[in-house]
């Protein structure tokens, strides 16, 4: 069985050396469509060996979505008449702008998605084509990714966030699935990306996001890491937000995740409260102490009135002590 | 008053005096003016130590006794003018008698010697006159000073109520001689009254209705050149569209009929008699502002009405013959209503140069143009503004239409936006916020209904032209500031407080005005900030009803701040107020979902047989979904604790629903929209509430996140029906309030009252 990984390719993509990925990919899957039983049969097995490893996860890809195609082609075609991208639908929207994340992420059609990012996106049967319905679907195949369940889908992701072919939104956006996804690796990757120098910031911002989704105590720690050390008030902002994500008291509680978690959001949160730099995200600092609302923040915050701040800080102080205690009292 | 010394008369007559007792009788004070009070002393020699004696007296010597027999010796009593002989009888233990009396003149009051000085007591029309009474007299020279009350048009009907004397003002318009009189009075009641005179000479005299009572008078000649909480004249902005030409009435120099002049307030320029024919006459508007927006009608001498005064030009000239013929009414409309650039006032100054003698004179008058103010919610509902969809290409709202009508209360009419004539654009709220402009007439208050023009845009079909084409008519009028590049400019995002006492004690008698936007960046932390645009945001903090407050909605996929609150009418007055603001909350949804599964009920479907339905389960296995209720309720907190601040307003003034939101993409980009139909996001019609039907996950056979809603709002008082949003409003972003417009009452109070 080992050797139809390497069998299938050679025998379908045969005269086929030149043709674009697109095209090989779909002169396969009716290849072995049209082989029926047996086609199915070999896909299957092929699919039995499927590691979705960093190597392998391509090709294994391929025989997801074509196994899909054969036992479910219904639920997959729907993937391709995504009503958020129909201008009969979206114009009639309040904000008439393209938009398939959520209908996406709830077809169900994860091999699909690997088919669309891979093979089949530039032959999407888009009703206009315009930079905005295709904007919308690569939104959706990157959010819809993230939130599979698919082994394959942190490669997927992390070589977008690594194609610099891509538009850095799209890349931000990959990154933020990535967390979301939430596999064992994510965190050390995750970690690694917000390290990276070289990406831009807005790639970076959107990994910071993706660790927010991960809460571990060491995403927590990378997080306050950047929340403490970052130069711009954007990134600042960004791992504020992250953290109020991470210490999430509702998400946290339901996981019975370790009181620690939270302590350490909040103390990461009050000591960048402290900073004098802290009025430049006062709203952010505010709203998110107020998310975490550990009460043993309550006290370090009164501590910090007692300092001596300037005005505009003492009056943010103040209000993230009286927010925290009527989120306290919530 | 001086008291005279003890007068003692006597004495025993020859009645039945006793053998032994001599009885005196005195009064004290023994002389004095009418009216007199005094006391009446019997003193007896002569009786026994201890003898019970008893007294009574004839107070006013008329021969019959006044008081019956007692023990007291005195008596009081009040007497008038003239001379008096009061008597006291004594009755010894045997029961015999003996008499005395004193005689008493009581001098009469004399009445005040009136004086009137008027200044001046010549003079040109509108000859304000001074009437001063201060140096009238009183003969006795008595405490407390003398009163006086005016009548200055002698016609025997005092003007003024009583009050001490001093002077008072009155202006005289009309040509010719006149007699004020003043009356004075002392304390005792003596009155009496003298006149002055006065004489109007022809003169130039600009009127209008300065004390906003419908008509234009005498009176309207005081404080006529300051616009004040009581003077000044009130004009409108002819916004509207009386000769159904499609062209709002002030961008053309016609009249459209007896309509179009109903719209416009009435200035006169009196009568000047001799006023040469070849005098100068202009008529001036300051500031530059009005100048600019301000237009003038009159009369052309053959009864129609034509343009005198041209925006812009500053001044005009008016014609000195037909001055002196008779009186010539003007028309003022207003090109514009309050903006940035001008606050409505007007001085409008009539300026004449004599042609005999070269002698100027001029009249002033202060006038303001109405604001145009927004009703809020918890004003009587008029009108109900909805589109019925039926056609199916154009998505039908056939539930919701159908829920509209059927749970409209009788009072309210429903006005129908056609679907064809705008395609299916369903968005009514977003295109207009209704609102009014006021001034007093002879008849009454006249309301002209202004729109503010809120354009959503879509190309040529949607509503834009709902309010331009449709409803712009007579005495329905708007503004348009500018275009729709932002959906933070449309009507969704501009709600009306009730009125309110701000934390600093400060009135809001109209309410102020709310508008979404901010720079607080999405709620996943992404830079972004989005504003209405400077144009119509200027426009609105200029509005009686200013300056606007920006609350945080650029967070918001539409921005709009009725995706997260909206005030409603509190009948019940629980909080001692006649509203209450009900917000969304994500947190309180959440913990009712908790609640269901505590209770085994993760199965239960929530948006049941929607496209998007899913379950209780599977929303709270959604790590990124749940942490982003916590932040979204945070970002609505904010919003609360500003508006808390603003309006003074306790937890007992907010009430929440459970409301779950969702992050759209676009371009990477985060936006919130509701992921549950948004139930704050409602219809206020008076005591009814439209109420988009949550379709929650249901516990006994209850929808949870209805009954959540009901035990919201039934105590307040009101009347909760709940409608089909669903498909035709929510999965199209929006809900209810954004589907429809409701015109409201005006405020009873009067803005040109307040400050």
């Amino acid at each position: 069985m080992r050797k139809l990984a390497v069998i299938i390719p050679v025998l379908l993509l045969a005269g086929q050396a030149a043709a674009a990925p697109g095209a090989e990919y779909e002169a396969e899957k009716a290849r072995l469509t049209a082989m029926g039983p047996r086609g199915l049969s070999l896909v299957k097995a092929r699919q039995a060996e499927s590691a979705y490893s960093e190597s392998t996860w391509r090709e294994d890809v391929r025989f997801d979505a074509i196994l899909f195609w054969m036992e479910r082609p219904e639920q997959a075609q729907r993937a391709y008449d995504l009503a958020g991208l129909k201008p009969e639908v979206y114009l009639k929207k309040r904000r008439p702008i393209p938009e398939a994340t959520r209908e996406l992420s709830e077809l169900g059609v994860a091999p699909v998605l690997f088919e669309l990012l891979l093979f089949t996106k530039d032959r999407y049967p888009f009703a206009t084509g315009s930079a905005e319905e295709r904007a919308a679907l690569d939104d959706a195949l990157v959010v819809a990714l993230g939130r599979s369940q698919h082994p394959a889908a942190h490669h997927a992701l992390l070589d977008l966030v690594r194609d610099a072919e891509q538009p850095e939104h799209l890349r931000s956006l990959a990154a933020h699935s990535l967390g979301v996804h939430g596999r064992e690796q994510a965190e050390s990757t995750l970690a690694e990306l917000v390290r990276d120098s070289r990406l831009a910031p807005e790639i970076r911002h959107g990994a910071v996001r993706g660790l927010g989704q991960v809460r571990t105590a060491r995403s927590i720690g990378l997080i306050s890491s950047v929340l403490l050390e970052a130069r711009t008030v954007e990134m600042r902002n960004v791992a504020i937000r992250a953290l109020g994500s991470a210490a999430s008291p509702t998400v946290l509680r339901r996981r019975n995740a370790p009181e620690a978690l939270r302590v350490s959001a909040s103390d990461a949160l009050v000591e960048a409260l402290r900073r004098p730099e802290a009025v430049e995200v006062g709203d952010a600092l505010v709203e998110t102490i107020a998310v975490v609302r550990h009460p043993a923040a309550m006290q370090k915050i009164a501590a910090l009135q007692e300092t001596e701040l300037s005005d505009a800080h003492q009056d943010l102080v103040s209000r993230a002590a009286h927010r925290l205690r009527r989120a306290l009292r919530r | 008053m001086t008291r005279g010394p003890w007068l003692i008369a006597l004495v025993c007559g020859s009645f039945a005096c006793g053998d032994d007792l001599e009885v005196t009788l005195r009064v004290v004070p023994s002389t004095g003016i009418a009216p007199l009070e005094a006391r009446l002393e019997a003193s007896v020699e002569g009786a026994k130590e201890g003898a019970k004696l008893r007294y009574r007296f004839d107070l006013n010597g008329d021969g019959t006794y006044d008081t019956e027999p007692a023990e007291a010796p005195v008596a009081e009593f009040t007497f008038g003018q003239g001379p008096y002989r009061p008597w006291v009888e004594v009755i010894d233990e045997k029961g015999d008698t003996h008499r005395a009396f004193v005689d008493i003149t009581v001098d009469p009051n004399q009445p005040p010697v009136p004086v009137l000085e008027v200044a001046p007591a010549m003079g040109r029309q509108p000859l304000a006159v001074t009437l001063d009474s201060s140096k009238s007299s009183d003969p006795e020279g008595e405490d407390p000073p003398l009163e006086a009350r005016y009548d200055f048009d002698a016609d025997g009907k005092f003007d003024t109520e009583w009050a001490p004397v001093g002077s008072a003002s009155h202006v005289y318009s009309v040509v010719g001689a006149h007699a004020p009189t003043v009356e004075v009075r002392d304390w005792r009641g003596g009155v009496a009254s003298t006149a002055a005179s006065v004489t109007v000479l022809p003169g130039l005299d600009l009127d209008a209705d300065m004390n906003r009572d419908g008509r234009i008078s005498d009176e309207d000649d005081l404080n006529e050149d300051v616009f004040s909480t009581t003077s000044g004249a009130v004009f409108l902005a002819n916004v509207d569209d009386d000769d159904g030409d499609g062209v709002q009435d002030f961008r053309d120099d016609v009249v459209s009929g007896i309509e179009d002049v109903q719209d416009m307030a009435r200035l006169m320029v009196r009568q000047y008699q001799d006023l040469p024919s070849s005098s100068t006459v202009r008529l001036a508007i300051e500031p530059a502002a009005a100048a600019s927006n301000i237009r003038i009608f009159g009369e052309d001498g053959g009864g129609n009405l034509v343009e005198v005064y041209a925006p812009g030009s500053g001044e005009t000239a008016l014609d000195a013959g037909r001055m002196a013929a008779g009186d010539i009414t003007l028309y003022v409309e207003g090109l514009s209503g309050w903006t940035q650039d001008w606050d409505g006032r007007a001085e409008i100054t009539l300026t004449a140069e004599r042609g005999d003698d070269g002698a100027i004179e001029s009249d002033k008058v202060a006038m303001r143009v109405a604001p145009v103010i927004f009703p809020d919610n918890t004003r009587p509902a008029e009108t109900l503004y909805v589109m019925e969809i039926t056609i199916f290409d154009l998505g039908p709202n056939v539930p919701f239409y159908r829920g509209v009508m059927e749970h409209t209360p009788s009072e309210v009419e429903i006005y129908t936006v056609d679907q064809i004539e705008y395609l299916g654009d369903r968005w009514v709220q977003d295109n207009m916020q209704t609102g009014y402009q006021v001034m007093p007439t002879d008849t009454g208050m006249h309301v002209m209904q202004t729109y503010l023009e809120t354009v959503r845009s879509t190309g040529d079909d949607g509503l834009e032209y709902l309010v331009t084409d449709e409803l712009h008519g007579q005495d329905h009028g708007y503004f348009f500031t500018g275009g729709g590049e932002t959906s933070l400019n449309y009507g969704g995002n501009l709600e009306i407080t009730p009125p309110y006492v701000d934390a600093s004690g400060t009135e809001h008698p109209f309410g102020r005005i709310l508008v979404g936007g901010g720079a607080g960046g999405t709620i996943l932390g992404r830079a972004y900030e989005d504003h209405m645009t400077s144009r119509q945001r200027a426009f609105l903090d200029a509005q009686i009803q200013g300056p606007t407050l920006e609350l945080s909605s650029e967070w918001l996929l539409v921005g709009h701040i009725d995706e997260i609150f909206l005030f409603l009418p509190n009948p019940s007055r629980h909080n001692g107020r006649d509203f209450v603001v009900l917000f969304a909350s994500p947190m309180l949804a959440v913990s009712s979902l908790e609640e269901l599964e505590a209770a085994g009920l993760s199965s239960e479907v929530v948006f049941p047989g929607r496209r998007t339905q899913t379950t209780v389960g599977a929303i709270l296995q959604d790590d990124a979904f749940l942490s982003y209720q916590e932040a979204v309720q945070a970002r609505i907190d904010s919003v609360r604790e500003k508006l808390m601040a603003e309006m003074a307003l306790t937890d007992a003034d907010i009430l929440e629903v459970p409301v779950l939101y969702e992050a759209h993409r676009y371009f990477g980009d985060d936006y919130s929209a509701a992921y549950v139909p948004g139930i704050q996001n409602l219809v206020v019609l008076n005591q009814t509430l439209l109420v988009p039907d949550p379709e929650g996950p249901t516990q006994n056979g209850t929808d949870i996140w209805q009954r959540m809603t009901r035990e919201v709002l039934e105590p307040l008082g009101v009347t909760v029906h709940f409608v089909d949003v669903f498909d035709s409003y929510h999965l199209n972003l929006g809900e209810a309030h954004c589907g429809t417009g409701v015109r409201h009452a005006p405020y009873d109070a009067a803005w040109w009252e307040k400050e």
